[in-house]
């Protein structure tokens, strides 16, 4: 199977090319301080996704990739009309100066839609589930910063509707995940559960939303690479993949409850310090 | 502001509301037409000529004859047109729901319809507007904005060519 | 507000609707995605003649650009869901439902 596949395997040439635009997309929503720029990176990034995500042509990849298009699309038109309104009724197109109560709550609600946070949040599942595990890993890490970017730069003004995404996010994303056996969707209800907290103490202390961001990085992607590493995507395979590498098994659970926040690890100290916050 | 600017922008509005009331792609293309047609006036309307020759060359001609291409993909034997039931009333609702906007907004304004006149703020008629030459900043100040577009068109080219590559996978094969 | 802001809005937020509640074929939910990055063309545009300010007046050029990109893009999921599902109708996307 995999001879016969070979031949429609990706160039490297291409693939290096996407994936340096993948980065540079990113880098250049980073670098803008310009609403236009900023959508520039943004759509950069999610053409440069794509392929990587159809890559197998396989049905569900395909779909997986037409939804993810379609909402970060439409989401990308709403960060631009947001900010084009805020320019219609403030005359500013910087990124600090979006001040209008009406274009930052649709900016919002944009840029929760971009990274998949209750009740936008949908299509996270079922993209995640059409995916192989090292593009998941992509998207459910490097995909988020751009936006989370320009959520930080926004966040001051309107905490009612930060509060609210939060909240929700933080129940769908904990209830969810409950009555999965795929292992992708429990992860991307991992992935909406935790922003969920990061938006939640946004609006306090952004620094601890980055620490918060950077150790859940650090956790998707050692649960991803060591699925990736057993091979696994059911829950029912990962109970039985003690046969094959049992050291690795052994300390998957500790990478879990860390997810999950439980004593003595890193998780919970930060949800400790946003409860105190 | 003329009886030609709200003529022209309310077939803009209508032209979309053809779009979103989810008829057959064909008629959905026909009112993307109506929108970018209108919409060309509008940008003329208010002195941007080149803008206005911008949208109507490129976009009515390049898009819409790549969206007709891709029509012919989705074709249906029996396509729903505006008078279809469903269409009608997806349309007449959203048009319902659009005058009470308009009147929420504009009831109370006094808009002064009439030839020659201006709504506020959009400067005498004969006045000279710079996007001409602005545009062609593009070539000086703006050259970083381009060279990222042509950087973008590149990798939506490579973008496709992977997306459709591989046709002795799927359902259509040659076999 | 001014009518032309009326009209640019309401085209957007119609094709937002449009693409959020009924779609059938994905080639219709594309046409108003393209509705949309329209009305942000319009409204760019108008912007940029409204305040004379002509070095603006390249923002509606890279914006056409870009969506001529995410058309072209979406135009050729289009062609690999045919592919993979035989039709472009949104009811066969349906392999990853929970």
């Amino acid at each position: 199977m995999l001879v016969k596949l070979q031949p429609f395997l990706m160039s490297p040439l291409i693939m290096t090319t996407l994936l340096l635009s993948l980065g540079l997309g990113t880098t250049i929503t980073f670098a803008s301080s310009h609403w236009l720029f900023a959508w520039m990176g943004l759509e950069i990034n999610t053409l440069a996704i794509l392929p990587l995500m159809a890559q197998h042509h396989h049905p569900r990849a395909v779909e997986a990739t037409t939804k993810y298009f379609l909402t970060q699309a439409t989401a990308a038109a709403m960060i631009l009309f947001a900010s084009t309104t805020n320019a219609w009724l403030t005359g500013q197109w910087n990124i600090f100066q979006l001040t209008h109560p009406l274009p930052l709550t649709l900016l919002t609600m944009a840029l929760a839609l971009k990274i998949g946070l209750a009740p936008l949040h949908t299509w996270l599942p079922e993209v995640l589930q059409g995916l192989n595990l090292t593009t998941g890993l992509i998207l459910s890490t490097w995909q988020k910063l751009a936006p989370f970017a320009l959520l930080l730069q926004t966040q001051p003004m309107n905490s009612t509707t930060l509060i609210l995404l939060g909240l929700v996010s933080t129940l769908v994303g904990g209830w969810g995940g409950l009555n999965q056996t795929q292992l992708r969707k429990v992860l991307a209800y991992s992935s909406i559960a935790h922003l969920g907290w990061m938006i939640l103490v946004l609006q306090f202390t952004p620094s601890l939303t980055l620490l918060t961001l950077i150790t859940y990085f650090l956790m998707t992607f050692s649960t991803f690479v060591v699925f990736k590493l057993n091979n696994v995507t059911t829950m029912n395979a990962l109970s039985t993949s003690w046969t094959k590498s049992p050291t690795m098994t052994a300390l998957t659970p500790l990478i879990l409850l860390s997810l999950g926040g439980l004593p003595p690890w890193q998780d919970l100290y930060q949800n400790d310090s946003s409860f105190k916050n | 502001m003329s009886y030609t600017m709200a003529l022209l922008l309310m077939g803009m509005v209508g032209g979309l509301v053809g779009v979103a009331s989810n008829p057959s792609p064909y008629f959905g293309a026909l009112g993307l037409v109506l929108v970018s047609g209108t919409g060309c006036g509008v940008l003329a309307g208010y002195h941007g000529g080149f803008l206005s020759l911008v949208l109507f060359l490129i976009y009515l001609g390049g898009m819409l004859v790549v969206f007709a291409y891709s029509a012919a993909l989705a074709a249906e034997p029996f396509p729903e047109g505006w008078l279809s039931w469903t269409v009608a009333m997806t349309a007449s609702s959203y048009l319902v729901g659009l005058s009470i906007c308009w009147w929420g907004f504009f009831g109370h304004t006094d808009l002064r319809l009439g030839e020659g006149q201006v709504m506020g703020g959009w400067g005498d008629s004969s006045q000279l507007r710079g996007e001409t030459g602005g545009v062609g900043h593009m070539y000086s100040s703006g050259g970083g904005g381009v060279v990222t577009c042509a950087g973008g068109l590149l990798l939506t080219l490579f973008v496709v060519l992977e997306l459709t590559r591989g046709l002795a996978r799927g359902t259509i094969r040659s076999v | 507000m001014t009518p032309a802001h009326f009209a640019f809005s309401s085209t957007f937020t119609l094709g937002l609707m449009g693409l959020t509640f009924h779609r059938t074929h994905l080639l219709s939910a594309l046409l108003c995605l393209e509705g949309m990055m329209l009305s942000l063309f319009i409204a760019f545009a108008l912007w940029t003649l409204q305040l004379n300010s002509s070095s603006f007046s390249i923002a509606p050029m890279i914006l056409l650009a870009f969506s001529a990109c995410e058309a072209s893009a979406g135009l050729g999921l289009l062609v690999a869901t045919a592919r993979t599902h035989g039709s472009d109708r949104m009811q066969n996307l349906n392999l990853l439902q929970c």
